[in-house]
């Protein structure tokens, strides 16, 4: 009876239009504190970093190790079904212990099982919490009950309790909040849904994870996302360097997201649960027709077009030489670290690579929309074109920490926030 | 203890945690020992996982600080800033009948409302707001503690159990059955915590969730579907609710001035968008003293210590110049000032 009573009020909390109803309090409670929320975020993001190298110096455990944990991991958080949040959440954990601690080879399996387990116990509700024996039967019972309680009282000690760190799916929604973005607002959820699964698949890649950071990771997977979108339901090509705000890295990422889902095959598990236990696959479907038509594109004109943002004058010429593929230049990313230095002028125009299409002068306009509204520009990590705003942002960091007594807080904010007006 | 600090007397039972008043054995402070015993069956608690990971995040004047977590094979110490009293206790022995001066009110209320917007700052709902939580000390000083329930939000909070928050402060909405909850909800909280330090005992003593939210309608009158759109949408809603007409609040609190009563009109709404955020509630004119920078009439009894006022007219007077603080310069001088450096040292 109690049970029958808990599954109608279930239902009835998931009725869609009342689900839409708490989600429209909940953005206009959150509002007021999206730039506050944004800045804790990025704040939290580069103090619970991994540290790549410190991975792959680990003896016992290689790299190639790691996607197949993930396979088996996400496996059992399908199973669980336990919230986004928690995979993204394991994944980190289980990235910051490698970068602190030597792991066994035996013991990566029970290392990622009780970081799932940590991050379940952080995120989701009491019941989905899965218990010991539940882990241990995963695989087979081949640890202890004793080894997991210790490992989680060691990873712990070993992240000094700092559990919590800054998601993708976090970042995501707040991206989508802050409404900057051109995309129409009826595609909320399907942008939220395709982005959290690119961001997911990013996971399994460590040429995106040890390169980028999670802010970035979201910031491409929401822009492919909206652009997939437009493509499949406008069957309008939007080019992402037109709305990166000729952020190089950024339009790197995009690429390199890109020819990941053209040419790797999906993991088990992501196929498990995005493709084989959904028939109506249309959203995700678009990216791979996106990813395709950027391909096509990147083929047309000279790859180096689009990538490094070359000015009007040496990309005509540019056109007519001899170009290799965009992928191929992709895969040397990391060699190529050395160029990355962003251009000084940045005039790509969204004609260049549209030129196929008859695009409207309004649309162009709505696509170089630059990130900057989107206020990113305090991500650390985001563009060297805003090496001047982070600092400025640290500085305010500093000076609202000083001066913290209650009061005065205030105006310190009311005197920043004219301040970053007027330097913007 | 392993010799850090030395156990007192107890304090309080929780559920899942003991507390104890204790002495750090180095410096001779006070502390809190929150003691958890650990579960071999289920590991570390996820409660004590939340609180300790989000409070060792969350510094801030109107927060209790964490100062150290000592972890043993069995057992788990939490060491924490120790204040006196919790404010229940304080308004039992210090108001009348447990109603507290009005200007008391307003510097707690202020520093309750410091603390919350700090935590959703931090995208933190703290869920358990109740003056049984909130500490203060002698010096006036009011500070928000145990963060057992509290956990941090970026998407809508999705929980399967409306079981958050003691019955008697939780909102309206939740009480519905609504399980997307937000900010919001601690804005309810604070609104009964402010009735309560005026009236000297709690506003909505309900005993069961009907009954809660009974009491709740009799005061602010029954919603229906015009003042509360998709209302009819909530799980525990009934077309058969009493029907009761909002009432005045000076009912209840004959003493309160009307901009007090603004404010708990305006934290105390039932439609969860409506109740103001406490980055808003601070801005409220009820605390225009607190606020302005004008000399008159600053009294912040009885913090008065604390005052930041001299930190205030600092800023204001480098805003004026349109000049960061001098703080944010900590370069090199510049060639002229090491010249008159060499010149006149010291």
């Amino acid at each position: 009876m109690a049970l029958k009573r808990r599954t109608t009020a279930r239902l009835a909390a998931a009725h869609p239009k009342l689900k839409a109803m708490e989600q429209k309090a909940h953005t206009n409670a959150v509002q007021t504190y999206i730039p506050d929320i944004l800045k804790h975020l990025t704040e939290l993001e580069s103090t619970t970093k991994m540290n790549p190298q410190m991975i792959q110096s680990q003896p016992q455990i290689t790299v190639a190790m790691r996607p197949i944990l993930f396979d088996f991991l996400m496996d059992v958080h399908n199973r669980l079904k336990l919230s986004s949040q928690t995979f993204f959440l394991t994944i980190n954990i289980i990235d910051r212990y490698c970068s602190l601690r030597i792991v066994r080879k035996d013991h990566y399996q029970l290392l990622g099982l009780t970081a799932l387990w940590l991050a379940s116990k952080y995120c989701d509700s009491k019941n989905k919490i899965p218990s010991i024996e539940f882990l241990r039967a995963t695989c087979c019972h081949c640890y202890s009950k004793n080894l997991f309680v210790e490992m989680e009282s060691h990873i712990l000690k070993s992240l000094e309790w700092n559990v919590g760190s800054s998601t993708h799916d976090a970042f995501i929604d707040l991206l989508l909040k802050e409404n900057a973005l051109d995309f129409k607002p009826e595609r909320v959820n399907d942008i939220k849904y395709g982005a959290n699964y690119l961001s997911q698949l990013s996971q399994f890649s460590t040429r995106i994870t040890f390169n980028y950071s999670t802010s970035m990771i979201s910031i491409a997977s929401v822009l492919i996302m909206t652009n997939s979108l437009s493509l499949l339901n406008d069957n309008q090509f939007v080019h992402f360097n037109t709305q990166t705000g000729n952020s190089f890295k950024l339009n790197k990422l995009c690429a390199l997201i890109l020819s990941v889902i053209r040419e790797n095959p999906l993991p088990a598990s992501i196929d498990n649960k995005f493709f084989k236990s959904n028939n109506d696959n249309t959203t995700l479907d678009s990216i791979v027709a996106y990813a395709n038509e950027f391909r096509s594109h990147s083929q047309f004109f000279s790859p180096s077009t689009p990538l490094y943002n070359t000015p009007m004058a040496s990309r005509t010429s540019s056109t007519s030489s001899q170009s290799s593929n965009a992928s191929s230049l992709l895969s040397k990313s990391s060699a190529a670290s050395s160029l990355m230095t962003p251009p000084t002028s940045c005039t790509a125009s969204p004609i260049e690579f549209n030129a196929g299409q008859n695009n409207s002068i309004d649309q162009q306009k709505a696509a170089i929309l630059p990130l900057q509204d989107l206020k990113i520009q305090c991500l650390p990590t985001f563009s060297s074109n805003y090496t001047t705003t982070p600092q400025h942002v640290q500085l305010q960091d500093i000076e609202r920490k000083r001066t913290n007594s209650w009061g005065s807080e205030d105006q310190v904010k009311r005197f920043l926030s004219q301040d970053n007006l007027a330097s913007n | 203890m392993a010799g850090q600090a030395s156990q007192l007397e107890k304090l309080g039972e929780g559920t899942y945690a003991t507390v104890y008043k204790g002495r750090n054995r180095a410096t001779g402070t006070l502390v809190a020992l929150k003691e958890i015993n650990l579960d071999s069956e289920e590991g570390t608690p996820s409660t004590a996982i939340r609180e300790i990971s989000l409070m060792k995040d969350l510094k801030h004047n109107n927060i209790i600080n964490l100062y150290d977590v000592i972890h043993t094979e069995n057992k788990l110490t939490l060491v924490f800033e120790y204040l006196d009293r919790d404010l229940k206790k304080y308004m039992d022995t210090h108001g009348n009948n447990g109603a507290l001066e009005p200007h008391i009110v307003k510097s707690f209320m202020y520093q309750l409302l410091k603390g919350i917007e700090f935590c959703h700052q931090n995208r933190v709902l703290h869920r358990d707001l109740k003056p049984q939580n909130l500490l203060t000390n002698s010096k006036g000083e009011l500070k928000i503690g145990d963060f057992g329930l509290a956990r941090a939000f970026g998407i809508p909070v999705n929980t399967f159990s409306s079981e958050v928050v003691t019955l008697w402060y939780r909102a309206p909405d939740v009480l519905m059955g609504s399980r997307n909850y937000s900010t919001s909800i601690d804005m309810w909280s604070a609104g009964c915590i402010l009735a309560e330090m005026f009236i000297g005992r709690p506003l909505f003593p309900g005993g069961s969730n009907e009954d809660q939210l009974m009491k709740i309608f009799k005061l602010m009158g029954t919603p229906n579907e015009r003042t509360w759109p998709g209302l009819s949408q909530l799980p525990n809603y009934r077309p058969n609710f009493n029907m009761f007409i909002p009432q005045d609040l000076r009912t209840i609190i004959p003493t309160i001035d009307p901009l007090a009563l603004n404010l708990l009109n305006s934290l105390l709404q039932m439609k969860p968008e409506n109740r103001i955020s406490a980055a808003q509630a601070l801005q409220h004119p009820w605390f225009s003293e607190f606020n302005n920078n004008h000399i008159g009439g600053l009294t912040l009894d009885p913090i008065s210590q604390d005052t930041p006022f001299q930190q205030q007219q600092q800023i204001q007077t480098q805003a004026i110049n349109n000049q960061p603080p001098p703080q944010m310069y900590q370069s090199v001088p510049s060639q002229q000032q090491q010249q008159q450096q060499q010149y006149y040292p010291n």
